[in-house]
């Protein structure tokens, strides 16, 4: 059996060569099969007398619980014929559609075995993978390109040459042009230039011809009205070459494509001669620096929930809402807020299947958003996972037609799409605008009110206890306002403008975007500093800042004076069991260290090294660690590079906050970056303090 | 209510994972691969250690093309070409490649890369992503794929059996399986292969000369058992009671086993009849404690195979009474049973009651959720059969099912207040 692809620009005349060679294959007695790959679906219309038939993309979406059968009507001579089908213009992905269509030929097992040929009428350019399905190897074996004389035609033909050339690396499937003339002056001339170029022969020339509506408002081929035209008889070369083919005897070529220069120069009639074609290789993303290795849902999804009084809607594979699912009512169990509602009754996926993705998710998205501005929520998020952005659903205005229709309720939609935006960050700062959109403009600030931006409590019950942010900014004169993102009211965030700066709770690099977005969204500056680890950042961070407010100490000054009697106290027992003792660090460069350095300092545990892991493009933190000590610092060290430096420098332990030093045989720590304050660097003290203690037991 | 039910897509991918020394090539978002990556790494058995470098970034499982944008536009078949040129140089012996359903849909030509490395004999492609689709026929649509290329005619080899239809995500499904292996073999029957629930290509490849199937729940593996009917000549062993839970449908499990094998029974049976004596009378004993939960109520969220033979255990062993019965997974003969059980109870209305809503006194579903609801008040215990569950690492015997799991859930049950 020989499967043949019949490609060319939409509107060039593939359909009607398709059913013509079909027919007069069938004349010769063979058994052919023609498939139509158009959302359009009338390639197969004039071997049908005309009419149309059931697409295999309706008949999967009736749910009709057939065989299969439906979808093959028997046109002129027996000939076998079959539509793709697909979606409406504007909706949904019509790539994806031929894809699931010619899964489900092979599924079925619908191609008679006693078929001789199978012509695959495949729409316009090759636009993608989809689209490009009949030139997996396990289909075509033999491809034409139908092209006229017109330059979008040979772009076109050019552009299925390169879809060859991904699939085929130098392999011959190409059997030739096919020329339907349009009648231009000169058009053989300047087509033969182009296959000269290209190294490919015209092996027909189909004339313009009225015959051929004559024959299509009858619904015909021209080779069954009129089958001793001249007009029949230019297929009879194609058929020709097909036979030859079924005979092991034509010569088929590579696809050699021309580039964009080449291809100008062929459409001003100059000649060019073949040559290899170069294209510009991607370079794929694929190392620790480059992949993309986060997505926005969970992100996003965290920040809309933190909004208790708010729902979530995603729009996307229930895949995608379960992997939030699953860890956040874990999470809230973990750290005992077991007052808060279960995920269960706020997240509500559209659950997009393979349907949505062909025809469109848009209905789906309305009827789910619907739903619970239905039920009383007073405001709903939406967010969106990759498949509505690559199939181009229109959540913003779906959400704006449905809001309108419930006055009082708010519908934010977070088109981040997925990956199609970035990694969580980029998703991140598109979600933090959006929640800022929801802050009061017309509030005004309150002297002593601040808001904390990034604040997240930990599942460690003991870190959290050892909490001083209050402390802290009780002595500096303020108040918390609103801990943004972190378990609001929808109420505290439109208040947000009482707060009158924004402190950041840390400074990791998310959080300094996020008080970029938020200053940006809703006007209040944030301060320079985030909040203090250790002891030396707290006493430094009161003092400037009462600096800046230009007054005195007041209160902070007796803070200073305990927290420095607490640390002392604290830290000295440790200092004699530990001194000598040495370390090496493994921190992300955008990590806030001096509060480890410091603790370590405190404890006489001398720092070897800082190791830093590569920093990944995607986190947007392309800075140097900054740190005020003299310890050498070394980048873009991954966890072998770690080993070969423990092995090296022999250190007591390694310690930090990158997950992956959890995989390191050699006494390591992973440690949560401590709350504001001094308690809890004394914490992290005591931890490293019994994992020495447990391991000189254990050795002894 | 929404939903925290796993779907098609990860039941594909699991599915493929269950597989002990094979391995899974997920193209499509690194964030896809971290949730699979982690169960399979937590629930199936092998040896640990984390793998650095490109596709794998400091995980051991399931290598991932890591799209981003880019290659959603202009395609990344080259990136599964790459893993699979890794996986050559490990002599990696089986692969199945997966696609997420952001990758799916832009259509990959990755047959042709498996194909141009000549790795058509030993790698897998997964065309669908069955994004939304259940579970089960996410995993069990894998699992019969991979049997159609691995499995091959053989010889039968007489009172041996596979386990099919018990995924390694079922809680405490390892300890379970040791529970029926000895059983089987207390009446001479060996496993071959535990389908789905950590086996070897080895075992997965000698599958073929089982005698028989053993299914556990018939909503994992209906793809498969008919395959193994059809190609191998090996039919299905389902109990008319579902999952192997309670006395009453353990001992039915056992007896359609012995029956369809021709086994003796009599010791797996003596030893069930023993320990629900046993139960008896320390329920008996314990006056009044044990009949604190008579007439109260009971609502199960979880599979047709698993609600039947729980409910109906609850109902006629502790007195209970249902009050919400949510179907995630369904058997047509098991969810009729189930109407039908609730008709003759006088309860129809549970099987379209909200799940959670209200005050019920023993929950069984999703770990996390039902231990939320334990926690604020909704019920006097939550039992976890399915995930999302809490992750701990379990020890003790967790799965509900066999004789191990109902001292577990009898425990919990007659304990709470």
């Amino acid at each position: 059996m020989k499967q043949v692809a019949i490609y060319g620009k939409g509107g060039i005349g593939k359909s009607t060569a398709s059913a013509n060679i079909s027919y007069l294959l069938s004349k010769k007695g063979l058994n052919v099969v023609q498939i139509g790959c158009d959302p359009k679906h009338d390639s197969t219309r004039l071997l049908l007398g005309g009419k149309t038939q059931v697409t295999i993309l309706d008949y999967l979406g009736s749910e009709s619980g057939g065989d299969g059968s439906e979808v093959i009507a028997k046109g002129k001579n027996g000939v076998i014929c079959m539509e793709t089908g697909g979606p409406e213009p504007g909706v949904g992905c019509a790539g994806r559609g031929i894809l699931t269509a010619f899964d489900f030929i092979k599924e079925k097992s619908i191609v008679p075995k006693d078929t001789d040929v199978i012509i695959y009428d495949v729409l316009g350019d090759v636009v993608c993978g989809g689209f490009a399905v009949p030139l997996r190897k396990q289909y075509a074996n033999v491809v034409f390109i139908v092209t006229s004389g017109e330059f979008m035609s040979l772009y076109a033909a050019n552009n299925v040459l390169k879809g060859i050339r991904n699939f085929d690396n130098g392999d011959s499937r190409l059997a030739g042009l096919i020329l339907n003339s349009r009648g231009n002056e000169n058009e053989y001339e300047y087509v033969k230039n182009f296959a000269d170029a290209v190294g490919l022969p015209i092996v027909a020339v189909i004339p313009r011809s009225k015959l051929f509506s004559t024959a299509e408002s009858n619904g015909m081929t021209v080779a069954e009205m009129f089958p001793d035209s001249k007009e029949t008889e230019s297929y009879k070369a194609i058929v020709a070459a097909i036979e030859q083919e079924l005979r092991g005897e034509t010569r088929l070529h590579p696809a050699n494509p021309l580039n964009d220069d080449d291809l100008d120069l062929v459409a001003k009639g100059i000649r060019v001669r073949p040559k290899e074609f170069s294209h510009n290789t991607r370079v794929l993303a694929t190392t620790e620096r480059t992949a993309l290795r986060s997505c926005g849902i969970r992100v996003v999804s965290n920040c809309c929930l933190s909004i208790l009084d708010a729902d979530l809607v995603v729009h996307g594979p229930m895949s995608c809402a379960h992997y939030y699912n699953s860890a956040y009512d874990r999470r809230i169990l973990n750290e005992g807020k077991t007052d808060l509602r279960s995920v269960n009754y706020r997240t509500f996926p559209t659950c997009l299947d393979d349907h949505a993705s062909i025809f469109g998710g848009g209905k789906m998205l309305a009827a789910v958003v619907e739903k619970r501005a239905e039920a009383g929520t007073k405001l709903i998020f939406v967010i969106t996972a990759c498949v509505p952005g690559i199939i181009g659903d229109d959540t913003e205005n779906i959400c704006l037609d449905i809001e309108k229709r419930h006055p009082g309720t708010r519908i934010i939609p977070i088109p981040m799409d997925g990956i199609l935006c970035g990694g969580g960050i980029q998703a991140m700062n598109m979600a933090i605008e959006r929640i800022c959109g929801l802050a009061d403009p017309d509030v005004d600030p309150h002297e002593n009110l601040v808001n904390i931006i990034g604040y997240a409590e930990s599942d460690d019950r003991v870190l959290n206890a050892s909490d001083e942010t209050e402390r802290i900014l009780d002595a500096a004169g303020l108040k918390i306002n609103c801990r943004f993102l972190h378990r609001n009211r929808s109420e505290e965030i439109i208040g947000f403008r009482k707060g009158r700066m924004n402190v950041l709770f840390s400074s990791g690099m998310t959080i300094k975007h996020q008080a970029g977005i938020v200053k940006k969204s809703t006007g209040v500056d944030f301060y320079p500093e985030p909040l203090p680890r250790g002891l030396a950042q707290t006493e430094g961070w009161l003092r400037r800042f009462a600096e800046r407010e230009g007054r005195g100490l007041g209160p902070a000054e007796s803070l200073i004076s305990d927290m420095r009697q607490e640390y002392l106290e604290g830290m000295e027992p440790l200092k004699s069991r530990f001194e000598g003792t040495t370390s090496i660090i493994y921190i992300d460069t955008s990590s806030d260290i001096e509060w480890l350095l410091e603790t370590l300092e405190a404890m006489g545990v001398k720092t070897l090294e800082i190791l830093c892991p590569t920093n990944s493009k995607w986190n947007m933190s392309d800075c140097d660690l900054s740190i005020s000590r003299d310890v050498p610092v070394l980048y873009d060290k991954n966890v072998g590079d770690l080993e070969a430096e423990i092995e090296s420098l022999k250190p007591t332990f390694t310690v930090g906050t990158n997950y992956t030093l959890s995989s390191l045989k050699t006494l390591h720590m992973v440690v949560e970056p401590p709350r504001p304050g001094i308690k809890g660097c004394m914490e992290i003290a005591k931890r490293i303090a019994r994992m020495i203690e447990v391991n000189r037991y254990g050795l002894n | 209510m929404g939903s925290t039910e796993m779907d098609g897509f990860i039941g594909c991918v699991l599915a493929a994972e269950s597989i002990t020394d094979a391995t899974t090539i997920l193209h499509g978002p690194f964030a896809c691969r971290m949730f699979m990556s982690l169960a399979s790494e937590r629930y199936i058995k092998r040896k640990y250690e984390t793998r650095e470098g490109d596709y794998f970034f400091h995980f051991s499982r399931i290598p991932c093309t890591s799209t981003d944008k880019d290659d959603y536009i202009y395609g990344a078949s080259k990136k599964v070409a790459m893993i699979l040129d890794i996986l050559e140089q490990d002599e990696t012996e089986f692969a199945t490649i997966v696609q997420s359903p952001g990758a799916a849909l832009i259509g990959d030509k990755l047959k042709d890369e498996v194909l141009d490395k000549g790795l058509d004999r030993k790698t897998l492609v997964i065309d669908s992503s069955f994004m939304s689709e259940k579970f089960s026929l996410g995993f069990d649509s894998v699992l019969t794929k991979i049997a159609e290329k691995l499995t091959e005619p053989s010889e039968k080899k007489r009172m041996t059996a596979n386990i099919i239809g018990l995924p390694f995500t079922s809680r405490g499904y390892a300890r379970l399986l040791k529970e029926i292996r000895r059983m089987l073999s207390s009446m001479g029957i060996e496993v071959v292969a535990a389908i789905g629930a950590g086996c070897s290509l080895e075992e997965f490849r000698r599958s073929s000369s089982a005698e028989y199937n053993i299914c556990i729940h018939p909503e994992y593996c209906r793809m498969l058992s008919r395959y193994y009917e059809d190609v191998h000549g090996i039919p299905a062993i389902t109990s008319d009671m579902g999952a192997p839970i309670g006395y009453y449908s353990m001992k039915a499990f056992v007896t359609k086993i012995a029956e369809r094998f021709g086994a003796d029974p009599s010791i797996a049976l003596k030893e069930l009849s023993e320990d629900e004596e046993d139960v008896r009378m320390a329920m008996e004993s314990s006056v009044g404690q044990a009949d604190y939960l008579n007439y109260k109520t009971f609502s199960i969220e979880g599979e047709s195979s698993v609600i039947y033979p729980l409910a109906d255990f609850l109902i006629r062993f502790l007195k209970m009474y249902p009050k919400s019965i949510k179907v995630t997974e369904s058997d047509p003969d098991f969810e009729r049973r189930i109407e039908e059980m609730l008709e003759k109870i006088g309860c129809p209305e549970a099987l379209g009651m909200e799940f959670g809503a209200g005050y019920t006194n023993i929950l069984f579903g999703p770990g996390s959720f039902v231990e939320l609801l334990e926690k604020q008040g909704s019920c006097a215990a939550g039992i976890d059969i399915s995930m999302p569950s809490r992750d701990q690492i379990d020890i003790a015997p967790k799965s509900i099912m066999g004789l191990e799991g109902l001292h577990q859930m009898l425990d919990e049950i007659l304990n709470a207040r």
